[in-house]
């Protein structure tokens, strides 16, 4: 699963075309893109799902861009 | 919003700024090394001279105070060349105009705004080119009486830097409207990337020049420029070590800043600026608003260091007596690629001119050899921000918040990876390669190669490298607010930048300079040149 990342001054927001989650913390992010990824059986028991978050650096100021280009991506491992 | 996460390796390579330095920086380079065929694609690039309202002597007519560098240089395009005179300054002005919008449409940028923005400041910086380049600011002691001159300041190519920078900071300080439509042509990160792309292939270039005066010279040429690579890499580490955890604990201890603010903040201030500031943000999952903050301080204080640092290093210490101990401190204590090569270059010029006038002539250093020093250092640190912030990050993420669940990719290396940096080593080695294989080290027999290297990469590593310095200094200067520093309000943390820069990073970044380029000697040039 990969999803996009931005803050939007309160919330940290992971989404696709399909799902947004919110969470005012990453751990409360992290356990709603559990919850939903569980609830949904997208991984079976004994097995683990990688969701690849990217952050979106459109969120940082663009005069501050010429100086780095990259925020971080992570990766949310998920298991039964 | 358009999205611009780094998913895949090549991602950005036509949308970052990063990207385009490469491209911009190593267009030109192979450009130049067409000449190595005999085509001269690159001898229209604008060069000032030294000029008065009233020459005495021939010398310093203002007809010719701006040429075509290939009046100069070029093999098979001199007479051309010749005939362009300040017409240069158009042709300069078309093909980099052209190179640059094409940059920025590819990096989606308004190209409109870009186009009038690059117009305005490129003959801005043209201006202040030429008055800085009036004998009275930039001739020497030695060369006083040949423009019929009783004083001078002795700044060399430094006064059209500091102008530029004052205009800059004019219209960034007072007219903010002017400064706001700017901004999108005004991108010194840019501009200095590519002008350290173009000092990489003056370091390539330097043996090649010194092998023309003798054999042994372009040997220790070549020595000393990795000694430069060696000691900066060292100096990087050792400056990281102290650095980082000073400030970190003062942040912490005495201004009692929470964990992630201190880390940011350590980070900005020891490490690189607004790069380092961004890439620890990133690395301990802070919310964007922190590295926010700390970039906003670290801009503005680059270019306060960028003021206070080259003259205190001339005039206070060391002086020409380690030219390259200036230079390296430099690079570990200015805060922005942009304001450490800028300063750099101001430094190279200040302490050239410096050991000349002191010496009456008998030592004449190279241009270029100290700003590659504070350009050296300040390399090696955005190559160890990538290394920094994933280390940092894994310790965080695993042991610090020891989040359950999340793992750090290692990809994060590559997309903090300064790119430009492929650009600068690209360009150096092959002029290398091209210096010891065909051009046989100098050898008998080589001379006619290395003479068109030569036609072809000087327009480029000094009249296209000193243009785009001269475009960041005033860039600079119009992206920098002093008001912010006190409309931000960001309290303690202005204060922290404060005493931990003066107090603590730039003693310890010139003792860590010090310790690794004590005795580093530039070899004196004087009996090879007029």
């Amino acid at each position: 699963m990969e999803l996009t990342l931005i803050h939007d001054g309160q919330d940290w927001i992971a989404f696709d075309q399909e799902q947004e989650f919110k969470g005012k913390s990453l751990e409360e992010l992290d356990a709603r893109v559990k919850e939903y990824v569980l609830s949904k059986g997208l991984v079976s028991k004994g097995r683990k799902m990688q969701v690849w978050m990217y952050f979106n650096n459109a969120v940082i100021p663009e005069w501050m861009r010429q100086y780095m280009q990259h925020y971080f991506n992570r990766i949310l491992v998920v298991e039964p | 919003m358009t999205d611009l996460s780094n998913r895949k390796w090549y991602d950005g390579m036509l949308s970052q700024e990063d990207w385009w330095a490469v491209w911009l920086g190593l267009g030109f380079v192979f450009l130049s090394l067409l000449n190595i065929w005999g085509i001269d694609l690159v001898g229209w690039i604008t060069y000032p001279t030294k000029w008065v309202f009233h020459p005495v002597s021939g010398k310093g007519d203002i007809s010719h105070a701006f040429y075509a560098l290939g009046k100069k240089y070029s093999l098979t395009a001199k007479e051309f060349y010749a005939g362009l005179g300040w017409w240069s300054i158009i042709w300069t002005y078309i093909i980099f105009g052209i190179a640059t919008t094409i940059g920025a449409k590819c990096m989606k940028w308004d190209v409109k705004r870009f186009i009038i923005g690059w117009t305005i400041i490129y003959f801005l910086t043209i201006a202040t080119w030429f008055i800085g380049h009036h004998a009275f600011f930039a001739a020497t002691k030695l060369d006083r009486a040949k423009y019929g001159l009783d004083f001078s300041l002795s700044l060399g190519g430094g006064a059209s830097f500091i102008l530029a920078l004052i205009v800059g900071l004019i219209i960034g300080n007072f007219f903010k409207g002017l400064a706001s439509y700017l901004t999108e042509a005004a991108k010194p990160e840019w501009y200095i990337k590519t002008a350290i792309v173009y000092l990489g292939a003056k370091l390539g270039y330097l043996p090649i020049k010194l092998a023309g005066f003798s054999h042994k010279l372009g040997k220790i040429a070549t020595d000393l420029t990795f000694d430069l690579f060696v000691a900066g890499a060292a100096a990087t580490v050792v400056a990281y070590m102290i650095f980082w955890p000073g400030i970190y604990t003062i942040s912490r201890l005495i201004f009692k800043l929470p964990r992630k603010t201190a880390a940011v903040l350590g980070s900005g201030i020891s490490i690189c600026g607004v790069s380092a500031a961004v890439a620890t943000g990133g690395a301990v999952r802070a919310k964007p608003v922190v590295s926010i903050m700390v970039s906003a301080l670290v801009v503005v204080w680059a270019v306060i260091e960028l003021i206070v640092l080259p003259g205190f290093f001339t005039h206070v210490w060391p002086g020409p007596k380690d030219p390259l101990v200036a230079g390296s401190a430099l690079g570990l204590t200015v805060k922005t690629d942009g304001a450490d090569a800028a300063a750099g270059e101001l430094l190279d010029t200040f302490l050239r001119n410096k050991i000349q006038n002191e010496t009456n002539g008998k030592v004449i250093w190279p241009e270029g050899i100290i700003t590659a020093s504070a350009v050296m250092t300040k390399v090696w640190i955005d190559v160890f921000i990538g290394i920094w912030a994933f280390v940092l990050a894994v310790v965080w993420v695993y042991f610090v918040e020891r989040k359950p669940g999340e793992i750090v990719p290692a990809s994060e290396i590559w997309f903090r990876f300064p790119k430009f940096v492929i650009g600068y080593f690209v360009a150096w080695f092959l002029l290398l390669f091209l210096f010891f294989g065909p051009g046989q080290a100098g050898a008998p027999g080589a001379e006619h190669f290395l003479k068109s290297i030569k036609a072809g990469i000087v327009p480029v590593e000094k009249g296209m490298r000193k243009l785009f310095f001269m475009l960041t200094f005033m860039s600079l200067g119009i992206i920098t607010d002093f008001k912010k520093l006190k409309e931000c309000q960001f309290g303690k943390m202005v204060w922290v930048y404060f005493v931990g820069l003066f107090l603590f990073i730039v003693p310890v970044g010139i003792i860590v300079a010090y310790l690794f380029h004590h005795g580093m000697q530039i070899p004196n040039i004087a009996q090879f040149v007029k």
